[in-house]
């Protein structure tokens, strides 16, 4: 995610509700008086657009491909992670799936690069209707944001990404842009798509499975939040029956992020079958106020029948709070994904979050849709929503949002 | 066999949750609740620190709410503590994403009523 520039710039509603939607039900005088309120209230919705921006915004592809199209993500990315720049299978998919086609290389292959240089970027950006339980409107940039990835000779390799962020506070103008990830890779096969891979630098430490949608909750309560990219170094290994990934990180020295902590991470995979896929994962974190512990398990089975992927994702969190104070939480997560008329594909998934096993009503449901449609090959459109109770309703109001986003990949 | 573990974890887990009895402490209070809730990249972080407030360190966290206004000691006035009243309004309710449920809202209204243990220590 990237470069989400802010939203306090993004949202603001010149002249009418914002993103010219149209208001909410109810009568004109409802509606001005709502929007007054979200006039009044603007710094409230950039917060709220601050959380959601990005909301898919890692340049991760999806997950939900693997098995249908691909048995690894080495498949279609050049990271063994996945995520990021494409390889050239990976862009005759991004072709084949779409509605319209069009030549899917970087700037339509109008910008030939030498042939050790691959670039890209991602531009996304979000209107829709969030309920918190505050009732806001609200249209904002998620993520501006340029990949690079250079061969260097003898299995080395650079990746490096530039995008625009949420600035520091006191340093503005040095701190607009970033870059999320940058790491050197060997790999043992070059231009194959498994064998050994070990990565140094900055990248998101290799856990879960990586869905692209930062709020789900194996994602933002699952070790993997937005913009916890860490220092590290990855040694991995993928192969069309098995993958291994074993991490270890520091966090960044340089500027703070969600990730305070210093930790290991492994996860394996083995596909059983063309069909499915288990896995098992665990995580170490220590920073001067806590230990976590995570342990899950990850599961893939490809229905042909219905050509429907289910992914699921369980995880298991002690956290040891100094002085005292020891939760275990579970952190689960199913997605149905289903390919349908050739350029659309649709996600439904459940989330489950137990803040404390311990304690009654500390749990969290949430019921998520996503409709992708692939218009071209850099151009996608979706619809995201989410419901999300306490309790199932019994400990503090229901949440959601319901969301149009637009990517253009360059 | 697989049954078998599941609906013992779940009994497990039936059987042993009690009501609220988790630390009224700052360092509980701020890695079980506000980090992860509030004190995310974009928001309350100590680099981003929206409205001049983190709550993703205990240190940030007890800096922040020694601020005016945030944590009200007085006798009878801990629910105009404004930590309290932004995790129960109606309007512009924090967390914005995701509401808190009342269980931690309400161990957080007891830290407060406890005399906020550790929000002056150094």
């Amino acid at each position: 995610m990237p470069v989400q520039a802010r939203a306090q710039r993004a949202a603001s509603f010149p002249g009418g509700l914002p993103g010219g939607l149209p208001g909410l039900s109810g009568g004109p005088a409802r509606a001005m008086d709502r929007h007054r309120r979200f006039r009044s209230s603007w710094s409230a919705i950039a917060v709220v657009v601050a959380i959601l921006a990005g909301g898919s915004a890692t340049a991760h592809a999806y997950p939900q491909f693997q098995m249908s199209r691909d048995q690894t993500c080495t498949g279609c990315h050049l990271s063994p992670a996945g995520g990021g720049l494409l390889n050239e299978n990976g862009l005759a998919t991004a072709e084949t799936i779409s509605q319209w086609g069009t030549a899917p290389e970087f700037f339509y292959g109008k910008l030939p690069t030498p042939g050790w240089l691959v670039l890209g970027g991602d531009l996304r950006g979000a209107s829709g209707y969030v309920q918190s339980p505050e009732k806001i409107l609200a249209s904002f940039p998620m993520q501006i944001e340029a990949y690079g990835h250079a061969t260097l000779g003898a299995g080395f390799s650079l990746s490096a990404d530039l995008g625009l962020r949420s600035s520091e506070v006191g340093k503005e103008s040095t701190t607009f842009a970033w870059s999320r990830e940058h790491y050197v890779m060997w790999q043992q096969k070059p231009g194959e798509t498994g064998g050994f891979y070990v990565r140094v630098g900055r990248f998101m430490p290799v856990f879960g499975q990586r869905f692209a949608e930062h709020p789900v909750y194996t994602r933002k309560w699952g070790g993997t939040p937005l913009y916890a990219e860490t220092y590290g170094l990855a040694v991995e290994y993928v192969d069309p029956k098995f993958e291994l990934h074993a991490t270890g990180f520091i966090k960044d020295p340089l500027i703070d992020t969600p990730e305070h902590s210093n930790g290991t991470a492994a996860i394996g995979e083995v596909r059983v079958n063309q069909t499915f896929s288990v896995g098992a994962e665990g995580m170490y974190t220590q920073s001067t106020d806590e230990k976590k512990y995570r342990a899950g398990l990850i599961s893939k089975l490809y229905l042909p029948g219905p050509e429907t992927l289910l992914s699921f994702e369980g995880q298991f969190m002690n956290q040891v709070i100094n002085p005292r104070g020891a939760p275990i939480q579970i952190i689960t997560y199913l997605m149905a994904s289903r390919p349908f008329s050739s350029a659309f594909l649709l996600d439904v998934g459940l989330g489950y979050f137990n803040e404390n096993v311990r304690i009654t009503e500390l749990h969290r449901e949430a019921v998520d849709l996503n409709l992708h449609w692939f218009a071209t090959s850099h151009i996608e459109a979706i619809f995201t929503g989410r419901f999300e109770m306490l309790a199932f309703g019994a400990a503090g109001p229901n949440a959601g949002y319901a969301l149009a986003q637009l990517h253009y990949r360059l | 066999m697989y049954r078998f573990v599941l609906g013992a974890a779940i009994a497990w887990m039936g059987c042993n949750q009690t009501d609220n009895n988790r630390p009224a402490t700052l360092p509980y209070i701020t890695e079980a609740i506000l980090q992860p809730s509030c004190g995310q990249y974009d928001c309350h972080s100590s680099f981003r620190r929206e409205k001049g407030y983190a709550f993703d360190t205990v240190a940030a966290a007890r800096a922040s709410l020694l601020q005016p206004g945030l944590v009200n000691l007085s006798p009878g006035e801990e629910q105009n503590s404004l930590l309290y009243r932004v995790l129960t309004r109606n309007y512009r309710r924090m967390p914005y994403d995701s509401p808190l449920p009342d269980k931690d809202i309400a161990l957080i209204l007891q830290w407060i009523q406890d005399g906020a243990q550790g929000l002056n220590e150094p």
